[in-house]
């Protein structure tokens, strides 16, 4: 049987790829039949029923915890007009009708970018009589909901559209937890930052990255906490680090990060918080290519994280900007790192370079099939995108973009595959590349388009394009 | 003259805002005597058997895990067990470093080799104790020493810093 997922229209991009996330996490062999991105229905196919579960259960369960689907539905028929939609629904359900005729019902119509007069919305409810259904009719808690959903052409009501593109006609299964972000918005958590991420976008990547109880979570760019309370709020215990301790502490009482954690209940399930770098990050390794058993030395079920764009939130790592020209940084470090008021002094570091980073402490730190799922921006011109970095022991399951107006930041997801399954070629190719660069400017690409307000390049440079891929190679200037 | 004066005086003003020491802000000692009562944070000892010392160098060295508590402040909570998460986590964790860890702080001695998810589902009493060394315990105050390098990292208010300086990195 084919079921209509009814999707909010906002985040289009990343809509599908939580819906497949959640297949997953909950074992359900689930086919898209039909799928826009801009609609908000869809249609899927799920298995038939196998005893104990009936297929309705396993579509009550594949939503409910989705951020971005409404509710799920049983499709009794659809088509291009009304009478198309009885035809469908009189050929192939009228043997369902008999178990629905002395129950208490109710019918609405959820029309999308499109209205009705009541009048007429009487008229198509009557229009479905022939059902036959006997029960009382309960505006309030009905043990049955018919709905005729109907998608509009765009802006129909001021053109005088008369008639939807398209109908679909279902009986009510389900909710999700669409309302989850309403709980965690950052106008009501305690303690947030410049860069803390929206409860609704932390929630998404979450729910893409598998996390679930039982479940362990890292974020490596931790800030305020918006990723481990959301992957904690699905269940999962979470560790966070920082390289500004700073934003972990708060104000050492009731904001900081493990008082955003009391506020929502969710102590329990915070691992530990501290503060590091990931360039030389304390947690333990597997180096690549040498477990067999494809789990001991791998720790993680997943990582999410939003890390530092350069643009509002510096990108620093330990180290020495220029050592030859400062040798005194080192040396005063050298004589003072023991007291306990010593700053490590931090120099500027790649983006491209600080992603590929990721991707390698993902690698080595994930489990088999665990995920890491974390933010990048982009320019939202062709020629200055920069790419969708890559990794070996990565394969890349989703990009979704969250469009500004000059810019996009996207959310990438990866799965760890098994060692067995690596290309041993990629693996190489990767050992041979070398990055460069020094300030601010020369590390990432996307800053210094940032600050020149995404100007595309002229016309003279030719075919070379300011971002080449894997490299960074510092633009002409 | 009055002018220069009240514009020298405002410039002294705006330098002095724009000099506070936000970058030392973390080792400022701005909680008040008794912040430990405040509880800015709490690191499970679950967390211990996934950190090594951050030194490159080390790595490869196996004394370089687990850290070693020194003047360790342990706090304790109540939270509700989780058998999915220790069956989960068993086969990841390093049972000879939580062996270490446990007998460094003082706990019972735990026995030599981990047991099977079997044996963690049917008993009880193991699962809870698990839980409470786990989850329950927490590392407070103190340092976390490496056992190759012997370099410290300072535990404050629940955070283990382990950020290095330049001739270490």
């Amino acid at each position: 049987m084919e079921y209509l997922i009814r999707f909010s229209q906002s985040h289009e991009t990343f809509r599908l790829p939580e819906l497949q996330a959640l297949a997953v996490l909950e074992r359900i062999d689930m086919e898209v039949v039909s799928y826009s991105l801009d609609s908000p229905f869809c249609i899927i196919r799920l298995p038939p029923s196998s005893p104990p579960i009936n297929t309705a259960t396993l579509a009550r369960r594949l939503i409910r915890r989705s951020i971005l689907a409404m509710s799920i539905h049983e499709l009794w028929g659809h088509g291009p007009d009304l009478a198309s939609v009885h035809a469908a629904v009189k050929s192939t359900t009228s043997s369902l009708w008999p178990s629905y005729l002395s129950c208490s019902f109710k019918f609405t119509l959820d029309s999308y970018q499109g209205s009705r007069t009541s009048d007429q919305k009487v008229s198509i409810i009557n229009s479905f009589s022939y059902l036959g259904f006997m029960g009382p009719i309960k505006m309030r808690h009905p043990d049955q909901e018919f709905t005729l959903h109907e998608l509009w052409p765009f802006n129909s009501t001021p053109l005088g559209i008369p008639e939807p593109n398209h109908l679909y006609f279902t009986r009510y299964l389900g909710s999700s937890l669409r309302d989850l972000p309403k709980k965690l918005d950052l106008k009501k958590r305690r303690y947030i930052s410049t860069t803390s991420m929206d409860a609704e976008l932390a929630l998404i990547t979450a729910n893409i990255a598998l996390a679930g109880p039982g479940k362990l979570f890292y974020d490596p760019f931790c800030g305020t906490g918006s990723f481990p309370i959301a992957v904690a709020e699905f269940g999962a215990v979470a560790l966070g680090s920082d390289i500004d301790g700073r934003s972990i502490r708060g104000d050492g009482g009731r904001k900081t990060l493990r008082g955003n954690f009391e506020q929502y209940g969710l102590l329990g399930r915070l691992g530990g918080t501290f503060t590091a770098d990931l360039t030389n990050s304390p947690i333990r390794k597997q180096e690549l290519g040498s477990d067999g058993d494809g789990v001991r030395g791998r720790v993680f079920d997943g990582i999410v994280c939003d890390p530092p764009y350069g643009v509002r939130e510096g990108l620093m790592v330990l180290g020495v900007r220029d050592p030859e020209k400062t040798p005194w940084v080192e040396r005063k470090g050298r004589e003072m790192y023991k007291q306990a008021d010593f700053i490590p002094p931090r120099k500027p570091y790649g983006f491209l370079a600080m992603l590929d980073d990721i991707l390698q402490f993902a690698a080595q730190t994930l489990v088999d099939n665990g995920r890491v799922a974390f933010w990048m921006p982009t320019a939202n011109d062709e020629e200055q995108e920069m790419p969708v970095p890559s990794h070996p022991y990565l394969e890349t399951l989703s990009v979704s973009t969250q469009v500004f107006n000059k810019w996009s930041r996207r959310l990438i997801c990866y799965r760890r595959i098994p060692d067995k399954d690596v290309d041993s070629a990629a693996v190489k190719a990767r050992e041979e590349r070398k990055l460069v660069g020094k300030t601010a400017d020369e590390l990432n690409p996307f800053r210094k388009a940032y600050f020149e307000g995404f100007q595309t390049p002229p016309a003279t440079t030719g075919t070379s394009t300011p971002v080449a891929p894997a490299t960074e190679t510092p633009p002409p200037n | 003259m009055v002018l220069l004066v009240l514009i020298h005086f405002m410039i002294s003003v705006y330098m002095h805002h724009i000099q506070k020491p936000v970058f030392f802000a973390e080792h400022y000692p701005f909680s008040p005597p008794g912040h430990l009562e405040k509880k800015t944070a709490k690191m499970k000892l679950l967390t211990l058997n996934f950190l090594t010392c951050a030194v490159k160098t080390c790595k490869s060295s196996s004394d370089s895990f687990p850290l070693h508590p020194k003047d360790a402040e342990l706090a304790s909570d109540d939270v509700e067990v989780n058998p999915e998460l220790l069956v989960n986590l068993l086969p990841r964790l390093d049972w000879k470093a939580l062996k270490t860890t446990s007998a460094e702080l003082g706990f019972p001695q735990l026995p030599d080799s981990p047991p099977t998810i079997e044996q963690l589902q049917s008993d009880d009493k193991l699962l809870k104790d698990l839980h409470s060394l786990l989850m329950e315990t927490n590392l407070m105050e103190g340092k976390l020493v490496c056992g190759v390098c012997g370099h410290e990292y300072a535990v404050r208010e629940g955070i283990p810093n382990f950020l290095l300086p330049s001739h270490l990195v």
